[in-house]
């Protein structure tokens, strides 16, 4: 009788150096975007460590230590099947290669847990504004015009 | 449920906390404006500007006409969704992120389906901070003619992310997690 194929956690990664929340958070955005960007990560052997990707066409890696993002890494179980199967239209060999291909694409994914979707990214900004509309320069004279005074306001409580 | 309009349209010098001015010149002085030079009197410098869509933060109260309570008003840059192509607040999910407030240094405004003034949607930039003031906002509301103005409750949920922004405080050393 074929096995069930069932993807399982074998284990996560620990990074080498503990960055503080908004930076880790930064360093699995960064690396979740970079991975989607490179097809041949979901098309060949692909392996994690630390937050490294290696893959057919050479390994991806950052030297900066807070790269080192946890990654979740799965692998393919065989588990005999019970005695109550009963189907028998099952394609086995297409049930394979969509157990490999979604344990392959989760296991590049980085570990982001739900609580951390929360934390405040407060130091997002746009690098590059837009070009203004119109800019132009006028001609001035600095005068001096003493130090600044209060504007007087009415006392309330008088 | 009641009709709770997001913005206005409005004209004339009278400046509150939320108008929206488009096109409105911000100056920013050249850094090599030596202030303490002795010659910087005689001297004739010329002083970029540019043109910049921004919406006041400033207090309403502050800003009644005969009862100013300040001289200069506060404003903050205003991108439209469509100018921003690169970079932060150019994705999807920055959007969504500023929407839910996890970007602090954002914050989102509806668009505007207001007739003559359909606006995409846009953000308030935290980060980019001007001022202009207040005699010469109110020639250049006046100039303007017709602008948007965010209504409330919006404005003063503008004006709490604008705190909560601006009051942060980054801890040099944090506590560990349990």
């Amino acid at each position: 009788m074929p096995p069930v194929l069932m993807p399982a956690v074998l284990h996560e990664t620990q990074p080498k150096v503990g960055p503080y929340g908004y930076q880790e958070w930064d360093a699995k955005r960064e690396l979740k975007s970079l991975i989607t960007k490179i097809p041949s990560l979901l098309t060949g052997m692909t392996e994690c460590f630390q937050s490294d990707v290696a893959t057919p066409s050479g390994k991806i890696t950052e030297q900066s230590d807070f790269w080192k993002t946890p990654i979740r890494c799965i692998e393919v179980i065989s588990y005999p099947t019970t005695e109550n199967e009963t189907r028998i239209d099952r394609d086995y060999e297409m049930e394979l290669l969509e157990t490999q291909r979604s344990a392959l694409a989760a296991s590049i994914t980085p570990a982001i847990y739900e609580a951390e979707e929360d934390l405040l990214d407060w130091d997002a900004h746009i690098e590059t504004p837009p070009p203004p509309r119109s800019s132009g320069t006028i001609k001035g004279r600095f005068r001096y015009a003493g130090p600044r005074k209060p504007i007087p306001l009415d006392d309330p409580y008088a | 449920m009641d009709d709770y309009q997001w913005y206005k349209i409005v004209e004339g010098d009278e400046i509150q906390q939320g108008d929206i001015l488009e096109n409105c010149p911000v100056f920013v002085l050249p850094p090599e404006v030596d202030l303490d030079s002795p010659t910087i009197l005689n001297r004739i410098y010329e002083i970029p500007f540019q043109s910049s869509d921004v919406i006041v933060i400033s207090q309403t109260c502050d800003m009644v006409k005969g009862r100013e309570k300040i001289s200069e008003v506060l404003l903050c840059a205003v991108w439209k969704k469509s100018d921003l192509t690169s970079g932060a607040m150019s994705t999807k999910k920055d959007w969504n992120d500023a929407r839910k407030g996890t970007m602090p240094g954002f914050h989102v405004l509806n668009k505007c389906d207001l007739e003559r003034f359909k606006r995409d949607y846009m953000v308030v930039d935290f980060h980019r901070v001007h001022s202009l003031p207040l005699a010469l906002t109110r020639q250049i509301a006046i100039r303007l003619g017709q602008r948007i103005r965010l209504l409330p409750p919006y404005r003063e949920h503008l004006s709490q992310a604008f705190a909560r922004f601006f009051m942060r405080v980054g801890l040099p050393v944090d506590i560990p997690e349990f």
